[in-house]
């Protein structure tokens, strides 16, 4: 048996969402039971299965994968930011 | 991480992740607490179960079917949520399930005879553990308070299915409605008991909620059910069966007939002949459908 992670989208233009997670032994069983377990009542234009071994997950911490302090240039204050706005930034 | 800096972390609103380094309190802490919450889901709908062939109507039949589907896939995506924790198969917790000393939730333990019992269950119980489960949406393991989302949202859907058919019972004349007030006498001091004993007697409620996990003390968690439920009743046109039930305006404090913590410890240990007939019929149920099971593995 396969653990696949679960993606929803709820209406046209929405994200897929990740909801959770079923065991089944193959795609389309698991595109039904996703089916059955998660979407029970509320409307839902997109249903995705992915095998959890074929998620890569990136390992480095919060302050690395958020591309912080070295790369300040990309949120400009603009023109006249005050001193001690652009000094507690950097 | 050490268990001071865990309780930091926590208290800050942080939410924990499966792959963090966690200490082996909390993750063992966080198993008891989830593993009764799953088991209790999976057992519930057995009763459910067993009154959609009874149902006074189709209608009837229906919500039912559909509420033991969501029941179940309430202990399925919990389970889905254990295994991941702990690394246990899910066979090894369904074999448990089916065998092992019951660990589940009071209320399962009592017969379900007559049609007042899952109506009043669906209402009052279904109501009542909303009042616990939207707690725990912040919850500070993070895949519970995730699961806990769908969970809530179909325990809405069934506490007003509930209602939906308790009122057709107390409308349908004076002998429905006096099976639904004798359904109320007998269930009243088990959904009192539900919320657990006050956590000065409750030996795990202090460690719980000092990691996080548990957001609210089970005194307040009865008191509040005790401010919405008591209208609730009433407006169904029912009375509430206990004598020493009253609120004090000064003190903003309900005081209610104890329930009998020593029967609710018992069930809690030792189980009940109902609870051994639940566990019973998931394995029959089992051995019925393993064909399905064993050819969807090949």
């Amino acid at each position: 048996m396969t653990i696949w992670e679960v993606f929803v989208q709820t209406e046209g233009g929405d994200p897929f969402e990740h909801v959770g997670q079923v065991e089944a032994p193959n795609g389309d069983t698991a595109t039904l039971a996703a089916k059955e377990h998660f979407v029970r009542r509320d409307p839902c234009v997109g249903l995705w299965v992915v095998d959890r071994e074929d998620v890569r997950s990136a390992s480095w911490p919060p302050d690395v994968l958020a591309s912080g302090h070295e790369k300040v240039y990309r949120r400009s204050l603009g023109r006249g930011a005050p001193d001690d706005v652009l000094a507690g930034r950097l | 991480m050490d268990i001071e800096e865990l309780k930091t972390r926590v208290a800050a609103g942080e939410q924990l992740e499966p792959w963090m380094d966690l200490p082996e309190e909390y993750i063992s802490a966080a198993k008891r607490m989830m593993e009764f919450h799953m088991t209790s889901e999976v057992v519930g709908p057995v009763h459910e179960f067993w009154w959609v062939p009874k149902a006074p109507s189709l209608e009837a039949k229906m919500i039912f079917a559909a509420k033991s589907q969501d029941e179940v896939g309430h202990g399925l995506g919990l389970m889905t949520v254990c295994e991941d924790l702990t690394g246990r198969s899910r066979a090894s917790y369904i074999e448990e399930m089916f065998d092992g000393p019951p660990r589940f939730m009071n209320v399962f333990h009592y017969p379900w005879d007559e049609w007042a019992d899952p109506v009043i269950v669906s209402w009052l119980i279904d109501g009542a553990e909303i009042e616990r489960q939207t707690t725990l949406l912040k919850t500070s393991y993070g895949p519970y308070a995730r699961a806990m989302k769908k969970i809530v949202k179909e325990e809405g859907f069934h506490y007003h299915c509930g209602r939906f058919l308790a009122d057709r019972m107390v409308h349908a004349g004076a002998e429905p409605k006096r099976q639904m007030q004798d359904g109320l006498v007998r269930w009243w001091p088990r959904i009192l008991a539900m919320f657990g004993p006050p956590d000065s007697k409750s030996t795990h409620g202090e460690t719980l909620m000092s990691f996080g996990l548990k957001l609210s003390e089970n005194e307040a968690l009865r008191q509040s059910y005790l401010t919405k439920f008591v209208p609730r009743i009433l407006e169904m046109g029912l009375e509430v069966p206990d004598n020493n039930l009253g609120f004090d305006e000064d003190t903003q404090v309900w005081s209610y007939t104890e329930p009998d913590w020593e029967e609710f410890r018992g069930l809690l240990r030792g189980g009940s002949p109902v609870g051994a007939d639940l566990q019973k019929a998931l394995r029959e149920s089992r051995l019925l459908n393993n064909w399905m099971v064993t050819k969807d593995a090949a």
